[in-house]
């Protein structure tokens, strides 16, 4: 809830920024759309209204800033990675919450207080990488240390990150399909 | 397996790029590395294959509602180390939690061993599936899942409640030839005292009334009033319509611990017991003595529900074909309809003794409703008609109108005998 308010927040700040009216008012209303969306869907428990309303106010605040008002990357990039620890939480706190409620001996919560700590490290670390690689990545190829100003390397770049883009959304598959192989190469072996 | 998130990022990772590589711009393509980062973060680790032993124990298979069932699961990882897997050993509704909890997220390293101990409370007479265990190894972000189902499940058959019907007084009138508690009108063995003949060799000793044979010069003997057994068939009403209530606490759940109560209560006076259920099929147990029948009748009461829509005619045509005609018919009903008047007519019209034991749908749903004037007024018409309905059943069998909310056994301890009114 703190971070959900937090992200309104700081889109609302930045669209009151807006100098044109009615542009404004209509990032405003899908920002506010959005967290009626947010507030029906934790009211209601519905996590397909709770989503939209999460993609709404990001929409609300990339779309101002990318359209009307300047982009900054490392304030982008910290509003997104926000965004992503956000929906992080919600998933560890949907997952734990109803575990913790039950009537539990003290060795149990223990193991569930321990598996709570190790996926919160996660979450910590990957958005900590997940902001500052990408901001250093940026920096990075900024200050010149790379020629990336070229269309011949802008291309390959693009490909190149396409390319990772979709080895990431198809490795699931490709790996059980090697599992399988892997299975059915196996010899069958006769029960002892 | 891939979880919507991670298509979510994989997208979110795509769109950015695509938009920033349209417009020109290095800003929006960055975007698309937090994304990025995150799904090359859960993929470091992803989700291990479990490989789990898993053993259920209850610590009771057999129980009666609202008594409590330990269920023990020990799980061991004989497989490589699982960072995160989520374990759920489904419950049907029926069964709720007493203590513990059936659902636990945990990280297991290679020959780990975790006990899930929860307790179980049956709300509902039946049998029930505890499992299997659902498992789900999980990577840290959410990320990456997979399933495996471990476990098969075990089965608790709960039995319903019983009512307790001690000092009761019901019993057949008619007697068999077999020896019981029911007295006979006839000379025989017996406790109760019938008479005085003159004594006969083979004649017991302590059998000789030694004050009448003193007055009247001569050996005489008492005789005594023969205890014989007689045969009780039960009929529960279990259709739909009689399901008035909530599904935990309705006329016909009721109706099946009354119904288990007098078969209790009748075989220990050494009578014979018979059930006739009505819901979606008609069946039932022809009449026997003992324990064993206790058995069969509870076992056929666990597994009534509510269902059917037969009217009451059949059960007069069942009873007749094959049912001894001489028996005490007890039927369990609410008395929703006036069916179930010219159904008793008929029994008694064919000679048996009917004995009616009604749990009252009104009291059962006025649990559940406000004291509203509107309701209050809908309250009392209905009761007229009940005591309209009760009053007419009263000119050919015994009723007992039974509020479900004081134990059976008071008001079936007010009724002095079952003989057949009129």
């Amino acid at each position: 809830m703190v971070l959900v308010t937090l992200l309104s927040a700081w889109a609302f700040w930045d669209l009151l920024g807006i100098p044109e009216t009615v542009v404004a008012r209509a990032f405003i209303a899908l920002l506010l759309v959005g967290l009626g969306s947010l507030v029906l869907g934790l009211r209601f428990e519905v996590a397909g209204i709770r989503r939209t309303g999460i993609a709404l106010i990001t929409a609300s605040y990339l779309g101002a800033h990318l359209f009307v008002l300047s982009l900054d990357p490392a304030a982008a990039l910290a509003f997104v990675t926000l965004v992503l620890v956000t929906v992080e939480l919600r998933i560890l706190a949907e997952r734990f919450a109803p575990i913790f409620a039950a009537d539990l001996d003290a060795e149990d919560r223990d193991r569930l207080q321990e598996a709570l700590a190790h996926s919160l490290l996660r979450i910590v670390v990957a958005s900590a990488i997940a902001f500052l690689g990408s901001y250093l990545t940026a920096d990075l190829a900024l200050s010149g240390t790379l020629p990336l100003r070229s269309i011949a390397t802008a291309l390959l770049l693009s490909m190149g990150l396409i390319a990772v883009v979709l080895l990431l959304a198809f490795w699931p598959a490709v790996e059980r399909r090697i599992g399988r192989t892997r299975e059915a190469d196996r010899p069958i072996q006769t029960p002892k | 397996m891939r979880t919507r998130l991670a298509s979510a990022l994989v997208g979110g990772a795509l769109v950015a790029l695509l938009v920033g590589l349209a417009l020109r711009s290095w800003s929006v393509v960055l975007l698309s590395l937090p994304p990025l980062a995150f799904l090359a973060i859960g993929a470091l680790e992803p989700p291990g294959e479990p490989r789990l032993s898993v053993t259920r124990t209850l610590s009771r298979d057999r129980l009666s509602v609202g008594t409590e069932a330990e269920v023990r699961l020990v799980v061991e990882n004989t497989g490589a180390a699982l960072g995160l897997v989520e374990f759920l050993d489904a419950l049907p509704p029926e069964l709720v939690l007493a203590r513990g909890t059936n659902h636990m997220i945990a990280s297991l390293a290679a020959g780990d061993r975790l006990e899930i101990v929860y307790r179980v409370r049956p709300l509902l007479k039946g049998d029930y599936p505890v499992g299997p265990l659902r498992l789900r190894s999980l990577d840290a972000l959410g990320l990456q899942t997979e399933d495996l189902l471990a476990a098969p499940p075990s089965t608790i058959i709960v039995a319903p409640a019983m009512e307790a019907l001690q000092r009761a007084n019901l019993g057949p009138r008619r007697t068999r030839p077999w020896f019981g508690h029911v007295q006979s009108r006839q000379i025989g063995a017996g406790s109760e005292f019938w008479g005085v003949r003159e004594y006969v060799s083979g004649d017991d000793v302590r059998r000789i009334n030694w004050k009448a044979s003193a007055r009247l010069g001569g050996l005489y003997s008492n005789e005594y009033q023969g205890e014989r057994s007689g045969d009780v068939i039960i009929v529960l009403d279990a259709r739909r319509e009689s399901a008035i209530g909530t599904p935990t606490d309705n006329a016909v759940e009721i109706g099946v611990r009354a119904a288990l109560g007098v078969a209790e209560h009748v075989l220990a006076s050494k009578n014979r017991v018979g059930l006739i259920v009505q819901r979606d099929v008609l069946d039932w147990v022809p009449p026997a003595f003992g324990r064993k029948q206790l058995y069969r009748i509870l076992d056929h009461l666990t597994h009534v529900r509510a269902g059917g829509e037969w009217p009451f005619g059949f059960v007069t045509w069942v009873l007749t074909r094959y049912f001894p005609r001489d028996a005490l018919v007890v039927l369990i009903s609410p008395l929703t309809d006036r069916a179930s008047l010219e159904a008793v007519v008929s029994l008694a019209a064919n000679g048996y003794d009917v004995a009616i034991l009604s749990p009252s749908p009104l009291e059962i749903e006025r649990r559940y409703l406000r004291e509203t004037p509107e309701e209050e007024t809908a309250y009392r018409i209905l009761r007229m008609e009940r005591e309209n309905l009760i009053g007419a059943l009263r000119r050919v069998a015994q009723v007992v109108d039974w509020d479900p909310n004081v134990p059976l056994a008071l008001p079936l301890r007010r009724m002095r005998n079952w003989s057949r009114p009129g």
